[in-house]
């Protein structure tokens, strides 16, 4: 556990596998999934956004999501932060619905 | 954290509807495997078990979860069997166990089982995940399957997929059953089982490569199961396809019955295998050097009722929302 956030098992999520390869030494694969956690973050704040809510980095292992009025939850994974968006949004957001990408025609 | 034991103990899961034949196929399995290298837990939906009185002669360590489905309550239960089998091997007195087989009736969905052993910071340590097999019986199974959609959920959810009882059938009949399973799994191994004698070793890892469905699976004719197999041409962005697939298990997990496919990832050079059963996933896999490369990345999805097409057309419109979005 981490003993700041006091979240569990951090880092062990299957979207979280910082060994992307079979390389011998993973430095390579940690630099990649550093900047694949960044991408990835862009795109949960754009699919959010419309629902006036915020995520942020919570110390390179868990999602801090934030909405307007403040409220803040740390979840420690993708599959964690879809339920805990729809919570505070109050929205079901369902991929196979083309408005689930924002611009997207209604 | 380092283990102490190198998690070579490998879990199976050995499902199939009632009277399908999974303890005849187990009994003939541990007839044929080396004694004392499979350990066998036992779930029985009633208080009381019988099953376990057939297998206890052919292994070293019988197990009985009785009183529940563990789909549903039984998962501590379930965690404290598999801890009793690994204290006799760290106590040395099952030096040569390689395998724990799960036998379990009636069981639908396999995911809960997936969460007990991946989810528990003890268990991951000692056991990694391996088959999970279903027996259907070649005599009733297709008549069943509409009424009974766990038959289908549990060949959509294995690997393997044992076609019992197939001398008590014609051979039209056998072509039948088989083309029956093909089409509500068109990824599975399927072995053909008679007198309760399943040909092979059942419960060895079925090659990820199976993610690529046979070519000849046609649709099937289940109201609550039907697959659709995808190929995308483009390299896989794994932030954005992680990012629309646990979206995409939030909402609709329950009715995704089994998720498989081999990802092309941008920059990598041998495929990914990622799969999953409803909202559980397993660890990606990275296939060794030397896997054939394929034309694209492949996937395959087996739901209940959500139209693989939409599936389809929202994953590409996501990736394109994504290429647009990172440019």
């Amino acid at each position: 556990m981490c003993e700041v956030c006091a979240v569990f098992g951090v880092g062990s999520h299957w979207t979280e596998s910082a060994r992307l390869s079979n390389l011998k030494y993973p430095a390579q694969d940690i630099q990649r999934h550093r900047k694949e956690r960044g991408r990835r973050f862009d795109l949960l704040r754009a699919l959010i956004a419309p629902y006036g809510l915020n995520v942020r980095d919570w110390d390179g292992e868990a999602f801090c999501v934030e909405d307007a009025q403040g409220r803040a939850e740390i979840v420690s994974d993708l599959s964690r932060f879809w339920s805990c968006v729809e919570k505070f949004s109050r929205a079901d957001l369902d991929p196979l619905d083309p408005a689930f990408t924002p611009g997207a025609a209604p | 954290m380092k283990s102490f034991v190198d998690p070579t103990v490998e879990f199976h899961v050995l499902t199939g509807y009632l009277g399908s034949g999974k303890t005849s196929v187990l009994r003939h399995y541990l007839a044929q495997t080396p004694e004392n290298e499979t350990a066998v837990i036992i779930n029985e939906y009633g208080a009381v078990s019988l099953d376990h009185r057939f297998v206890m002669h052919a292994a070293p360590v019988v197990d009985v979860v009785a009183g529940g489905c563990l789909c549903c309550a039984r998962s501590t239960e379930l965690k404290e069997a598999i801890v009793r089998v690994l204290t006799q091997r760290v106590a040395r007195r099952l030096p040569g166990l390689r395998r724990i087989i799960l036998e379990t009736s009636g069981l639908a969905n396999p995911a809960s089982i997936v969460a007990t052993v991946l989810d528990d910071y003890v268990l991951r340590e000692y056991v990694r995940l391996g088959s999970c097999v279903a027996t259907v019986d070649a005599t009733d199974a297709i008549e069943c399957a509409e009424r009974q959609p766990d038959i289908a959920a549990q060949i959509a959810a294995a690997d393997r997929v044992v076609v019992t009882k197939l001398d008590l059938v014609e051979p039209g009949r056998a072509r039948a059953i088989r083309k029956f399973v093909e089409s509500v799994n068109p990824t599975c191994d399927i072995v053909e089982s008679a007198h309760g004698a399943a040909v092979g070793a059942i419960f060895d890892a079925v090659a990820p490569t199976r993610a690529r469905a046979r070519p000849a699976a046609g649709a099937g004719h289940l109201s609550h199961a039907s697959s659709h197999s995808m190929t995308l041409e483009r390299d896989i962005d794994w932030p954005a396809f992680s990012v629309w697939l646990t979206a995409l298990l939030n909402r609709h997990g329950s009715r995704i019955l089994r998720f498989k496919s081999l990802l092309r990832m941008a920059g990598d050079e041998t495929p990914t295998a990622i799969h999953g059963v409803r909202h559980r996933m397993y660890p990606p896999e990275h296939l060794p050097p030397g896997t054939p490369a394929a034309a694209g990345s492949e996937l395959v999805f087996i739901t209940d009722g959500l139209p693989g097409a939409e599936i389809e057309a929202s994953l590409q419109r996501f990736l394109e929302y994504a290429q647009a979005a990172a440019r």
